[in-house]
């Protein structure tokens, strides 16, 4: 879908369409599915946030403003979602309560199927290398290769600035690319 | 010149920051990782350009794209579509409930109750079977764009086809289209179209193209089928018409027992009236850029002789034009006339002719 498209989506939303709502939600659903549970990895927990999102964004559609990239705003929205309801477990469960932006972004070896050559050291390697990055510099990579947001967007959607997110990401691929330099090698001569 | 700037930087050494990049600076470069990842056709061009330039960076470029590639080669699992249909059926009903009921999923002591994923999709086959499941999928989601007198409004659809939609009209389409489906939209009213070939670049004919890669509009009794061109629809009480301004249209005219085909060329219109369901399709030569006009808020004229004028105004305002002064016909005009209001525009025309307009109803007469 493109962001036009769900831009008007948006607008027609706010405008008392539920059905536009709907078909923002059949579109963007998977890939908000896949990074809530990339945030925390439990997923009852993720389906009922998305679902408490966009039942609550209908109750307040009257005084929403309008959005140009609504992924990223939905984005944001369902972190924030995710990080208030895990406070409120870890609450209840008399724990500490730790800083909310402590998600534990993890990427699986399923994640990494390397499809021309399913070389299983290879993607061992790079899981290997993910794994070393901090939880931040993990979750700006995953939204900009997974879901294919630009640096501005996963500032708006991990409440950081602009140039934070440059950091972060330059220092997470220089990161990457020290720990993978044997890898490549054999890409480039294999 | 039409050449992209980044090209124009290439012939022109100035300095850029690329030919000191080191390979992470490539990495992390949004314009590199939209070509590394073949996501945007332009970048792609641009630096596959550079680095034939600069030969002295092949290096750390190619290290940066194998890295980048890697990184992009991952696959998320699929979700599974009964998951999806559950979630989409829960929050359909959940908009449609009672205002007074918004009740948050149960938030606390969540985990001690879990459904397994096996037993809830059980259960939801079980209650399928049973027929009690009749909201499984939300009925197909349309959207519909509606103007009102004196509006105009832009749309861009799905495949990234534009449409200019005129006064007191309305565009209906399914909300989410698939890629490699037929495109399909319905319009009442008037409505301007640049639609996107999304065809293989091979295919021409519309006529013999398979129905997947069509565009069509749905206009009262006319369909109307493009791969990628650009064309007004009108449909109003009294008639339709599709004047061609680039590309090729296919037409087909449902009639008692028997579908009408028609194609059109650019600079043609195509005709149905009401008054006479039967006949066949009619099409004749007009100056196409003038039904096009009202997109942009004022007709222009070069050298355009008044007879074509007064076509364009018999077809597109369903107006009949009397001239007391035959030799008015033969007029030719030039110029820019604002034509969003029908009465200035007879007005303005009538000075520039040195005459005056008087209307009643679709009835004009020019002294």
């Amino acid at each position: 879908m493109t962001d036009e498209h769900s831009a008007q989506l948006w607008e027609a939303f706010r405008g008392g369409e539920a059905r536009a709502l709907a078909a923002l939600f059949e579109a963007y659903y998977e890939a908000l599915y896949h990074y809530g549970l990339k945030l925390t990895g439990d997923e009852e927990l993720v389906k009922d946030c998305i679902q408490n999102l966009f039942q609550k964004l209908w109750r307040r559609r009257a005084g929403l403003r309008a959005v140009q990239v609504v992924k990223a705003y939905l984005f944001k929205a369902l972190r924030r979602h995710l990080g208030d309801e895990t406070k409120l477990l870890r609450q209840h469960r008399y724990l500490l309560p730790t800083y909310s932006d402590s998600f534990e972004v993890t990427y699986s070896h399923e994640e990494f199927l390397i499809a021309q050559q399913g070389d299983a050291e290879q993607s061992a390697r790079l899981l290997a290398a993910l794994n070393q990055l901090s939880k931040r510099q993990r979750e700006a990579l995953y939204l900009k290769f997974f879901d294919g947001f630009a640096y501005e967007r996963i500032a708006e959607v991990m409440a950081l600035n602009t140039q934070s997110v440059r950091n972060l990401t330059f220092n997470a691929l220089q990161t990457l690319r020290k720990v993978m330099a044997l890898v490549i090698l054999c890409l480039l001569t294999g | 010149m039409g050449r992209p700037n980044h090209l124009a930087a290439l012939l022109c050494p100035l300095p850029t920051p690329y030919a000191t990049y080191s390979t992470d600076d490539f990495l992390a470069d949004e314009s590199f990782q939209a070509f590394a990842l073949d996501h945007d056709p332009a970048a792609s061009q641009f630096w596959r350009a550079w680095v034939a330039q600069h030969p002295a960076k092949q290096v750390e470029f190619d290290e940066a794209v194998a890295l980048l590639q890697l990184l992009a080669s991952s696959q998320q699992p699929a979700l599974p579509q009964a998951l999806k249909q559950a979630e989409t059926a829960k929050l359909w009903d959940a908009l449609h409930a009672a205002p007074a009921s918004p009740r948050p999923v149960l938030r606390v002591g969540r985990r001690a109750r879990r459904w397994t994923g096996a037993a809830a999709a059980t259960l939801a086959l079980g209650l399928a079977g049973l027929g009690l499941w009749q909201r499984t999928t939300v009925a197909p989601a349309w959207i519909s764009y509606a103007t009102k007198t004196g509006e105009h409004r832009e749309l861009t659809l799905p495949d990234g086809s534009r449409v200019t939609l005129n006064t007191n009209s309305v565009l209906k389409l399914a909300t989410t289209w698939q890629p490699g489906h037929a495109r399909e939209v319905w319009l009442t009213g008037e409505a301007f179209f640049r639609v996107q070939h999304t065809a293989p670049a091979r295919l021409t004919a519309v006529a013999t193209a398979p129905a997947n890669v069509k565009f069509t509009v749905h206009a009262g009794p006319l369909d109307v089928a493009v791969l990628g061109t650009q064309f007004d629809v009108l449909n109003r009480a009294g008639r339709t018409n599709v004047v061609l301004q680039s590309g090729q249209v296919q037409l087909r005219h449902q009639l008692a027992g028997r579908t009408e085909e028609l194609l059109l060329k650019p600079g043609e219109m195509a005709e149905f009236l009401p008054a006479a369901p039967t006949a066949p399709l009619a099409k004749r030569p007009v100056n196409a850029p003038l039904y096009a006009a009202w997109t942009s808020g004022h007709l222009d004229f070069d050298d355009t002789p008044m007879a074509e004028v007064i076509t364009l105004l018999e077809d597109a305002y369903g107006l009949h034009i009397t001239l007391r002064t035959p030799a008015v016909r033969q007029q030719k005009l030039s110029g820019s006339v604002p034509n969003q209001d029908l009465d200035v525009l007879l007005n303005t025309l009538a000075k520039s002719l040195d005459t005056k307009a008087h209307r009643t109803g679709s009835q004009v007469v020019f002294d």
